[in-house]
């Protein structure tokens, strides 16, 4: 307990407190703008951390991580077009609300909903982590290796309607990550006589050109533009948050529960947690009115999805922390920046570095207090910044990932990096790749590769190492079900078609 | 050519380059780039040495490469076959102007992209920042005062953060 005040002590300083506010806002706006999100958010933002001591470095980020949940409402409700994939579903009753010229109580609704979800899903990280981090100390290195394919099968079966593409693309991460000096060996791998290679490819630079970059030839290509009206009339709410909570307790707690759940799976996100939230508050509806008023503008619809969306925020944390296993794409750059400051993610993090637990812990509580407060104050400004053109957005971006891309080491060599991977992950987007599984190859890389040649080394080679330890077995399992569930799913409901179609023709 | 059609020769095309790809390196890169010591690694018999992962994942690579080939390869013959039999009622499509005319834009600003990483470095921030952006602008179809004020003064607040604030060095 001493600790934890101590932790609390050094994070409620001025900096840091600074940086939380600087970061929700950036989160906010980056969720508010429909093709923005939090993980682009959080690669721009990161040349700014390069200076800064870790602490305010990683509030920032945090900062910018959890808002960016909550504010892909604000365009959903205001705008009638959603920030985000996970605010779709806040759309299906939050415009009707705007429309009936409630858009302030709708508003309002979200920020209650998102905070009271991001303060539940921190809850759970700060009880649920340690408990994990402490099983996964007796996990060996074959057991660690079978959790790392579980982790980056995951992601491979649920990224696009093409498991083989996620699974080049995983492959393409984890090649990625062996360049550089191999740390084991002390052998140098696909360095091509270049030093600035010496320690692989900066993974930010791979995530700034990929994602940052990459999107804005996406968005040129497809001449999208933000420009929108905001086609209501925005009147302030008149529902206190105190009652909001009061009167919607139960329902609130089990959509963050849901949240929290689905977060903490790696490969999972909020768009999922959203729409599952929605649907089992319809579902729960008392009568055929309170059912057939959804859509229509009750605010219990806009409450479901924004806390179990903002509930998966903390929850995502818990593997990452615990494991070192990223469990989407934001969460594997937030893994890449806490590196970045000496920080690795792992079980080994909660013995060694507690510290830095606890600061992550403490700092969601005050980034989901700041937000509320944020929320409440600004945002109509935030919606209005959110309407800003793709036009001015694409060269802002360019140069912020530029002066990025070159000021993490000053070399050329970084910007080159920078571009070849923005053209790679446009050309990859283009033809239907997902990039999320390359991202989780390039984190988990370096931690598969060891835990497999440690395995190796202790079996004399051997692979049965993997299978008779029942812990890698059942990961092992599991991961290969996952991976080959979409094919088995689509052939059975293919069948079950087709059998239909004969019933229909013999009928 | 209609859009199913042109995704699985889109996907039999990408298919086969990374499947190239993976070949070459397992066979010419990953044995020319990786020198492995004798008495390390896997020439020791205790385990993978510095090439078993990286092999590792362009087997993954290779595998799941000549899966979307073989599959986009099957896909393809059935669409083709099936617009076959109903070409006589198709009517000659013209190619789509404007997704090339969007296909040069994106490839364009590919251009002022690379050309603004090479500017930063040989010119500096400031004049690479004054003459990229604003032709960024053109092209993007951002041809109001505002939108140059915007981009500039967005430029001026980096220079200021990054210089003053953060004291990093910029070229």
């Amino acid at each position: 307990m001493s600790e934890f005040f101590r932790v609390l002590g050094e994070v409620l300083n001025l900096q840091n407190l600074l940086m939380i506010n600087i970061g929700v806002a950036v989160g906010t706006i980056v969720g508010a703008m429909p093709g923005l999100n939090k993980l682009i958010g959080i690669t721009l933002l990161l040349p700014f951390t390069y200076k800064l001591d870790s602490l305010p470095a990683i509030m920032l980020l945090l900062g910018c991580y959890c808002a960016g949940s909550y504010g892909g409402s604000i365009t959903a409700i205001l705008i009638n077009t959603p920030g985000t994939g996970a605010a779709m579903p806040t759309m299906i009753d939050g415009y009707p609300m705007a429309q009936q010229g409630r858009a302030g109580d709708a508003l309002k609704a979200a920020l209650v909903a998102s905070t009271f979800g991001g303060i539940f899903s921190a809850a759970c990280l700060a009880f649920l982590a340690p408990v994990i981090s402490a099983f996964a100390k007796n996990f060996h290195s074959a057991d660690y290796f079978s959790l790392c394919l579980f982790g980056l099968f995951l992601v491979v079966s649920i990224s696009g309607d093409n498991v083989l593409k996620g699974l080049l693309m995983a492959g393409l991460g984890l090649l990625i990550s062996t360049v550089g000096i191999d740390t084991m060996d002390g052998i140098s791998r696909f360095m091509f006589g270049r030093v600035e290679l010496l320690a692989g490819i900066p993974s930010i630079c791979v995530m700034m050109g990929a994602f940052a970059v990459g999107n804005c030839y996406l968005k040129c290509f497809k001449r999208e533009n933000s420009t929108m009206e905001m086609g209501v009339e925005y009147k302030k709410s008149t529902i206190s948050s105190f009652r909001l909570i009061k009167e919607n307790f139960f329902l609130l707690l089990r959509s963050s529960a849901i949240g929290a759940f689905i977060g903490a799976v790696p490969g999972t996100g909020g768009a999922i947690a959203s729409y599952i939230g929605y649907n089992v508050q319809v579902s729960s509806a008392k009568s055929d009115e309170e059912r057939k008023s959804y859509g229509k503008g009750n605010i219990k619809g806009v409450l479901a999805p924004e806390s179990a969306n903002n509930g998966v925020c903390g929850a995502t944390l818990i593997p990452m922390l615990t494991l070192g296993i990223p469990g989407d794409n934001a969460v594997a750059v937030m893994g890449a920046a806490l590196m970045l400051h000496g920080i690795t993610p792992g079980p080994a993090l909660f013995t060694e570095n507690r510290f830095w637990v606890y600061c992550l812990m403490v700092g969601l509580f005050i980034v989901n207090i700041f937000m509320l407060v944020q929320g409440a104050a600004f945002v109509r400004a935030f919606a209005n910044v959110a309407r800003v053109p793709m036009t001015i957005m694409i060269p802002c971006i360019l140069i912020i990932c530029t002066v990025g891309g070159f000021t993490s080491r000053q070399y050329l060599f970084d910007l080159i990096i920078v571009f070849a991977f923005s053209v790679l992950g446009y050309v990859l987007r283009r033809c239907g790749y997902p990039l999320q599984p390359m991202t989780i190859g390039i984190v988990l890389g370096a931690l598969c590769e060891r835990n497999l040649r440690r395995a190796l080394v202790i079996s004399e080679g051997s692979i049965s190492i993997f299978f008779t330890r029942p812990i890698s077995l059942i990961l092992l399992i599991v991961s290969f079900l996952s991976l080959f569930w979409p094919t088995i799913k689509r052939q059975i409901n293919k069948r079950k078609k087709n059998k239909q179609n004969v019933a229909a023709q013999a009928g | 050519m209609d859009k199913k059609t042109r995704k699985a020769l889109q996907d039999l095309i990408s298919g086969f380059c990374l499947l190239c790809f993976g070949l070459v390196m397992i066979y010419l890169i990953i044995p020319k780039q990786i020198k492995e010591r004798s008495l390390l690694g896997a020439a020791s018999g205790t385990g993978v040495g510095s090439k078993g992962f990286p092999l590792f994942s362009c087997w993954i690579i290779v595998i799941a490469a000549s899966l979307l080939v073989a599959s986009s390869a099957f896909k393809l013959v059935k669409l083709l076959r099936e617009a076959k039999q109903a070409e006589s009622s198709a009517v000659e499509k013209k190619p789509n102007k404007a997704n090339w005319i969007n296909e040069l834009r994106a490839v364009l600003l590919m251009i002022l992209c690379a050309l603004y990483m090479l500017l930063f470095v040989k010119i500096g921030y400031i004049w690479s920042t004054l003459i990229v952006p604003p032709l960024m602008l053109l092209l993007l179809g951002g041809k109001t005062w505002k939108a140059f004020v915007s981009v500039y003064g967005f430029g001026v607040v980096i220079y200021v953060i990054f210089k003053f604030v953060m004291k990093v060095p910029l070229p």
